[in-house]
């Protein structure tokens, strides 16, 4: 009996310990850890965050199940960083998870109207945003609080990315009602709404990422035609600044900042130097999502949906194109996010 | 379009009346010794394991479909997206695009899809539902790889009226009537089930945290469908004309991960078949069957702005001769031909036109023996042609008792016209999926008692997988190779003592289907078992009679299944409980059945496809009237 109350006594104190820092222990060590995001099969409910700790190279499947109890949702399609918190857009729920990237743990649930199909979302306020639709001519102004969608605006196709930069929205016309592939980003007035222009570009714009004043933006191409590319606009004047055509479709963007390259999905992965001019095929292998890690070297996080049903595959590729290791995946994996 | 239509409906339409123009006489001949597309041979000396679901002791009563049928059946794997939705089946590892469904004799598969909606079908229109997962295509023809369900609606018997009402939880309501009647040598069997269902049932919503009770909505369902069946019965011949007509509007709910508040899907499905079966000697039967469908699906969802239209024909004649020189040396040809067109808002498809030849025989070898080899060869004008065979045997180990049976066989199934003939994706080079199947099993046989066991094994070649190429693009090939084997049990048993009948029925069915390779660079699947494919599925039905009361409880558990073919996702095991009793009141004009039913006593909660919740306790009101 002695010895249990000992160990009772003991165990509060082991708790202590542990929690209180080692004073030879350095955050600075830390190489932290990467959120993977699973998009999961439409209508099976299998979106998904899997976690990556760099330190320790375990994976834990499931965190926003785990952490809060119930499912993530259906077709997990894009996340932005805005303020501390995650915003987690989930396609086919049609809602808005907004978590503490940290814990994983649910702040608040953004729901839309059933008729919104969102893709991305730009916020231009700590309280306000845009978000894209696939299957509506629209983009929707939405309190980041609420959820209330407060204003619409037409801007003729169904739209994939959208950014803000300087006081402007910028959306990728992407898909048009029958269809077809759309052509354009459309220009908006952040604070009013109203639609400044439309850009012409590259059939099919999708994916942006914001590099100073520079957008770049991949274009998928029509369907079957292999006439995708990379798209540049400068956000002040709003001009295109040039459309790269890579005779092949596109479905993918990173930026690596190290040596000013793009990281495109196109038949496998293409390094294209924004110096130079320069494409370079890394890998003949097709990936469905990608991003750049740059802490000590160039590696490039390359999503590997396989058959999109069974559970997707992570590599990690050096700049020649050499993978360096690999690990499970959830279902559909397609996008990364360092903390 | 509108001439083919036409056509095909006259023929159907004028047959009967041409050969109703001959003899009259009223002696009838046994279907079976007249019907040339079967054996004259009792099922006990068959080289197969077939089951009769009877739709009227079927605890739904006449708001079973013909799923719900087979949801109480082990070999059948029912996959259905909650009430109302559709409802197909599988069978020992296979698809429910390679289980084929024949109504009166003519495939019903659809056409674009390759399978077939059996929450489509009333129960209570049929006569008879055969399952047969032993024989494959050289009986049945093409898509019968992994079994077959046949439904019957035959003219006969007494004359009878019945109407009857039926009032279930979350707002079912269902009005069935059902007519048999006898007029010289016509027969006429007449049926009609309206169902309206509003499927609002409560689920236990895991979306949310703290999980809450909701309704589901957008679930509802209305459906009109009929049946007639004329049939004209000579001395030497008979002729019959049967009709299906089935209108149903859906509304399409969608899992509770994205519910659809708008989504919906109409069918207008018309089936019209004709046959004439002639013995012609006493050697010789021959009979001549010509056929017409068409089958309208919209599917319409503007939240994701698709609107799919589509209307698939399907029209064909076939002829069948059975020389028998006595019951134990029996040989059956067949030949027919077959025609399907499509008109679809998602592609534009040439129409396929499909012949056949086929042999089979029963030829009793020993006094014990009895062997059924078959042969056939269909030819397609767009894709490979096919051929199948297979060998059956019944060994009659202990008179009239002990049966043993085994068969081999080989078996195909044709691409679907969304296989090949979607948009961009589709592949014409496609080949018709292949299975070889081997069985064995005994089948005792003692008073009311039967026992049976069956193991199976098969593997599929040239399976039909769509997978991403290297873009991302899905596509179909046929790269999918799969091993099926396990174990099958049956047994009945019935007793009666002075007005007392009780009878009970276990089947258990043991499943290991598997991924006999990988099916593309980096998948590591070999070996796993198929998605939705469960180890185990029991079933069991204990029925009590006693005077003019009944009983009857049913009982099924499935066993756990993944939701994919790397087995990262498990659905838990479904135990279900249902109980009805009914109360039969003689009155001089006629019978008032008054019938209550609770369904999933235990009010489990479960989903047969992940994310599709199932009702949970559900009670059930009915009364008939039989006249």
């Amino acid at each position: 009996m002695k010895s249990i109350n000992l160990l009772l006594l003991l165990i509060p104190f082991v708790f202590i310990a542990s929690c209180s820092k080692s004073p030879n222990s350095n955050d600075e060590d830390s190489k932290g850890s990467v959120l993977i995001f699973n998009q999961g099969g439409f209508n099976k409910g299998e979106a998904s965050v899997s976690v990556y700790d760099v330190d320790t190279e375990v994976v834990t499947h499931n965190a926003f199940l785990t952490r809060n109890n119930r499912p993530l949702g259906d077709v997990f399609q894009s996340a932005s960083e805005i303020g501390v918190h995650l915003y987690l857009v989930i396609n086919n729920s049609k809602k808005i998870e907004v978590v503490d990237p940290a814990t994983l743990a649910s702040i608040r649930t953004l729901n839309l109207p059933s008729h919104i199909s969102p893709r991305y979302l730009a916020a231009i306020s700590a309280t306000e945003g845009y978000v894209s639709s696939l299957f509506t001519n629209y983009v929707y102004r939405l309190n980041l609080i609420t959820g209330a969608i407060s204003d619409s605006v037409d801007v003729g196709a169904g739209s994939e990315g959208i950014i803000y930069a300087n006081n402007r929205i910028f959306v990728a016309r992407n898909l048009n009602s029958d269809f077809s592939t759309a052509h354009g980003i459309t220009v908006i007035v952040a604070n009013s709404g109203l639609v400044e222009k439309t850009i012409p570009t590259l059939p099919g714009p999708s994916i942006m990422l914001l590099n100073n004043n520079d957008l770049w933006v991949n274009a998928t191409g029509e369907w079957g035609m292999n006439n995708g590319g990379l798209i540049r606009v400068n956000t002040l004047t709003r001009e295109l600044v040039e459309n790269i055509e890579m005779n092949a479709s596109t479905n993918g963007l990173a930026y690596s900042r190290v040596d000013n390259s793009l990281i495109v999905l196109s038949n496998g992965i293409v390094k294209y130097s924004i110096n130079n001019r320069t494409q370079n095929k890394i890998s003949n292998r097709n990936y469905y999502g990608i991003k750049v890690y740059e802490k000590d070297e160039i590696i490039i996080y390359a999503a590997d949906a396989k058959n999109y049903s069974d559970n997707g595959v992570i590599r990690w590729i050096n700049t020649n194109g050499t993978v360096v290791d690999s690990i499970t995946a959830g279902i559909v994996p397609f996008g990364f996010h360092f903390r | 379009m509108f001439k083919k239509i036409t056509l095909a409906t006259l023929i159907c339409c004028l047959l009967p009346l041409y050969t109703h123009s001959q003899s009259t006489d009223t002696l009838k001949l046994p279907e079976i010794q007249v019907f040339a597309d079967r054996f004259d041979v009792s099922e006990r000396y068959r080289p197969d394991f077939i089951q009769h679901l009877f739709a009227e002791i079927h605890v739904k009563g006449s708001r079973a479909t013909v799923g719900d049928l087979l949801q109480n059946n082990h070999r059948f794997l029912l996959r259905s997206y909650g009430p109302g939705a559709a409802q197909t089946a599988g069978s020992q590892g296979y698809s429910s695009s390679q289980v084929k469904v024949i109504w009166n004799g003519m495939e019903i598969n659809h056409s674009m899809l390759g399978l077939s909606d059996l929450s489509l079908i009333p129960a209570a229109l049929l006569s008879d539902v055969i399952v047969n997962s032993t024989l494959g295509s050289s009986e049945y023809g093409a898509n019968a790889l992994g079994g077959t369900i046949i439904l019957e609606n035959n003219v006969g018997g007494d004359d009878y009226f019945i109407a009857g009402y039926q009032y279930a939880s979350y707002g079912n309501k269902s009005s069935h009537f059902k007519a048999n009647k006898k007029l010289g040598n016509w027969h006429l069997n007449l049926g009609l089930v309206h169902m309206n269902q509003d499927n609002s049932f409560k689920f236990n919503d895991i979306t949310q945290n703290p999980a809450t009770i909701r309704r589901r909505t957008n679930a509802g369902r209305n459906i009109t469908s009929g049946s007639m069946n004329l049939r004209y019965i000579a001395s030497n011949w008979i002729n019959s004309t049967a009709f299906l007509v089935t209108n149903s509007k859906a509304e399409i709910p969608g899992p509770i991960v994205a519910p659809s508040t708008i989504a919906r899907q109409d069918d207008v499905i018309f089936r019209i078949n004709n046959m004439t079966a002639l013995q012609v000697s006493k050697v010789l039967a021959a009979n001549f069957r010509t056929h017409f469908s068409s089958h309208q699906l919209d599917f319409i969802d503007r939240n994701s702005n698709i609107e799919s239209l589509s209307q698939s024909y399907n029209t064909g004649s076939e002829v069948n001769f059975r020389f028998s020189k006595s019951q134990k040396i029996q040989t059956r040809f067949r030949l027919g031909v077959d025609y399907t067109w499509l008109e679809t808002s998602e592609y534009e498809a040439n129409p396929l036109f499909h012949s056949y030849q086929q042999m089979n025989g029963l030829y009793t070898i020993t006094p014990r023996l009895r062997a059924y080899p078959s042969i056939r060869y269909d030819q397609y004008d767009q894709f490979e042609n096919a051929i199948s065979y297979g060998l059956g045997l019944n060994y009659e180990l202990w008179s009239e008792r002990l049966f043993l049976i085994a068969n081999i066989n080989r078996n195909y199934s044709p691409p679907t016209y969304n296989d090949l003939y979607w948009p961009v994706l589709g592949n014409r080079d496609l080949r018709p999926e292949t299975a070889n199947k081997i069985s064995t099993g005994f089948r005792y046989h003692l008073d009311r008692f039967v026992f049976s066991s069956e193991y199976f094994h098969s593997t599929i070649d040239n399976g039909i997988l769509w997978l991403p190429d290297i873009r991302g693009h899905f596509r179909p090939n046929n790269i999918n190779e799969l091993v099926n084997s396990g174990v099958s049990v049956d047994t009945k048993v019935g007793v009666s003592y002075g007005r007392t009948n009780i009878s009970g029925q276990f089947g258990w069915t043991y499943l290991e289907a598997r991924l006999k390779d990988n099916r593309y660079p980096g998948e590591s699947n070999k070996g796993n078992q198929l998605a939705y494919h469960p180890r185990n599925k029991v079933t069991a039905e204990f029925t009590f009679a006693y005077q003019n009361i009944s009983s009857v409880m049913n009982y099924q558990m499935i066993g756990e299944r993944y939701t994919n073919d790397s087995n990262s996702i498990v659905l838990k095991p479904v135990h279900l409980l249902d109980v009805s009793v009914n109360y039969n009141i003689a009155q001089l004009f006629g019978e008032i059945d008054i019938g209550a039913a609770i369904l999933n006593v235990t009010d489990h909660d479960y989903e047969l496809i992940r994310w599709y919740p199932m009702p949970g306790r559900t009670y059930q009101f009915s009364i008939n009237l039989k006249l």
